[in-house]
């Protein structure tokens, strides 16, 4: 890309995905905060009869087999969606960034232990693997996080290593080092900072694939039973998709739009905070 | 150090790796068991077996629960290894004849999801990339993005509506017709009806990544020296992008293809059972809701194991071809 003739172009670019993610992500957030003002009911309620297709009355998304209101369990489930998606990620992105610094910053055989471990934990069939940690432990909230944590640290792992490794012999750093600062000032104060950039893109990243993850799970039956989410509702949608499309349809447009708004908002920080990367993909 | 010894250290050294991981895998599971309430044997046999003392009694025999830990530990890393994954009492088989049995319709369908995901994403990035700034690069790039966020099994419940049911030109699911008894071509025909939806669902989230790789891909190698050469001696634009441009930009796609094989395998458990796909996935799903857990651990640990075999073919083919890579 050239410099120069393209930069308004792609200012305005950027900020299309900045504003069009922020206002569909706001509105997620919103729809999660106020789900209990809007539908106070349980939205496992039956509220109506069963099988009313969208923009009927009092139902706008319709209802389900059981006659529950399908646009309260969307509002319901927008919260387990975006709890899961942010508490997964902040701490796989914990995790990440200490496996990953540790790593960059004392390399040699502590840097091969660690990365030989993270590239094991790539290996491993990820869903397959949180299917199994469900299936023996009981799905609740927490074994959900800690299933979906195990499968997604590795890659960001990686990502603040190489991070580190580029910054560990800069001036700065080796200044900081000639000062007397101990390791640890050093890792938090002089290095992660500049790292930053590179890590929330990826962190963001993970918010999205974790609320993929999340959705297929408790699309198989793996969330937690108590909680209405959007991947149990495509999932209660499923048998009556002949007769019914819609009640398997509006939860999965659900899931689409809050990972979209995610996965604009992760570009639109790419190209601001990392305007030379060539891609915007920290692979999956 | 000569090149090919160099290459047998480093397909070694992946050799060790893909070891490794299948038998921390098999670790994981039995500490998961142990791990659970109650022991290993209720655990097992779960909602299913729970009122059969026999099938109980079989499975504390299998494990030696009366053994120490490290023993029990022992004992089922043999067993694992020699592929004594004990027997289904939900299906009436041993695990392991049950997973043999649905592996080929698990790597019929991984295969073709591999070459749809490189071939129609690589096709639509290169095409964006060369209709630059205009609506065909807009279309595309928007489908790209959709496809990116949605959730997989929606996709193909979405696919079963609008091509299946609504329009009826596809079947809704499994891997044959029942009953129609077809032979050769015929049958190859049905069987490859089947395998659209399936195959394109599994590909949706790939294709979507591939295009935006390969356009990106493509841009990039636009501007580099070698296709300015190609201009200033007069070669037409097509020939330049399919003749040059085409083999260079596709490479990063084809090196994170061989990267996600093991995520395609997590995606082909929600796609075979939102098809009814008889494979690996289906039957993980089948033995998920009979609570059949010594199966689905069996199935994990084949998955591990698979995963394992496509990475180091990969590394093998790559170490082949590129020398680069082993002098990293």
């Amino acid at each position: 890309m050239s410099a120069g003739g393209d930069s308004l172009a792609q200012r305005l670019r950027l900020n299309a995905l900045l504003v069009a993610g922020g206002i569909l992500l706001v509105g997620v957030v919103a729809l999660a905060v106020l789900a209990g003002v809007l539908y106070p009911e349980d939205p496992f309620d039956m509220v109506g009869q069963p099988f009313r297709p969208p923009m009927s009355e009092d139902f706008p998304l319709g209802t389900d087999s059981l006659g529950r209101d399908i646009a309260a369990g969307i509002a319901h489930g927008a919260r387990i969606s975006l709890i899961i998606g942010i508490i997964t990620a902040l701490m796989s992105t914990l995790l990440g960034v200490l496996v990953g610094s540790i790593a960059g910053y004392y390399g040699g055989r502590i840097d091969t232990l660690l990365m030989r471990t993270t590239e094991l934990f790539q290996t491993i069939p990820s869903f397959l693997f949180a299917i199994v940690v469900l299936a023996v432990l009981q799905p609740s909230i927490y074994t959900v996080i800690f299933a979906i944590v195990v499968v997604s640290w590795a890659p960001l792992a990686r990502l603040v290593r190489g991070e580190v490794v580029s910054l560990r012999n800069r001036e700065f750093v080796l200044g900081c080092v000639a000062l007397g600062m101990s390791d640890l000032q050093i890792i938090i104060r002089q290095i992660l900072p500049n790292a930053l950039p590179s890590i929330v893109v990826a962190a963001s990243v993970a918010v999205a694939s974790s609320i993929l993850f999340e959705s297929g799970l408790s699309f198989l039956g793996l969330g937690d039973p108590n909680v209405m989410s959007w991947g149990l509702m495509i999932g209660m949608g499923r048998s009556v998709i002949r007769t019914a499309w819609w009640v398997a349809a509006v939860p999965g447009v659900a899931v689409l739009v809050t990972v979209l708004a995610i996965n604009l908002l992760g570009d639109g920080l790419n190209e601001a905070l990392n305007p030379r990367s060539a891609s915007n993909f920290s692979g999956r | 150090m000569t090149l090919a010894r160099q290459r047998w250290i480093y397909i070694r050294r992946r050799l060790l790796q893909g070891v490794l991981t299948v038998f921390l895998i098999v670790t994981a599971n039995f500490f998961l068991l142990h791990l659970a309430p109650g022991d290993p044997a209720s655990v097992l046999a779960g909602e299913a077996g729970a009122s059969n003392p026999e099938f109980i009694a079989q499975l504390r025999a299998q494990f030696g629960l009366d053994r120490p830990l490290y023993v029990q530990y022992l004992k089922y890393l043999w067993e694992t290894a020699t592929f004594d994954l004990g027997h289904s009492f939900r299906f009436g088989e041993s695990n392991l004849k049950l997973i043999a049995g649905r592996l080929p319709a698990t790597l019929l369908l991984m295969v073709s999801a591999v070459f749809l995901s490189v071939l129609v994403g690589s096709s639509l990035g290169l095409i964006a990339a060369i209709k630059r700034k205009t609506y065909i690069e807009v279309g595309i790039l928007l489908v790209a993005v959709l496809a990116y966020a949605a959730p997989v099994f929606w996709a193909g419940l979405m696919f079963i509506v609008l091509f299946s049911i609504k329009l009826e030109w596809l079947p809704t699911s499994g891997m044959s017709t029942v009953g129609a008894g077809f032979t050769g071509i015929r049958y190859a025909f049905d069987v490859a009806q089947h395998l659209v939806l399936p195959a394109f669902t599994l590909s949706l989230f790939y294709i979507a990544l591939y295009t935006r790789l390969m356009r990106t891909s493509v841009l990039e190698n636009l501007s580099l020296n070698y296709v300015v050469t190609a201009r200033s001696k007069g070669l037409p634009g097509r020939r330049i992008v399919l003749g040059h441009v085409l083999r260079n930009a596709v490479l990063p796609v084809l090196t994170m293809a061989a990267v996600q094989i093991g995520g395609m395998l997590g995606g082909s458990v929600v796609v075979e059972s939102v098809f009814g796909w008889p494979g690996l996935g289906l039957l993980a799903y089948e033995s998920l809701f009979s609570r059949d857990l010594n199966l689905l651990l069996g199935i994990l640990f084949f998955g591990a194991i698979l995963v394992a075999v496509a990475n180091l073919a990969v590394d093998i083919a790559y170490a082949a071809i590129d020398p680069r890579v082993i002098l990293k």
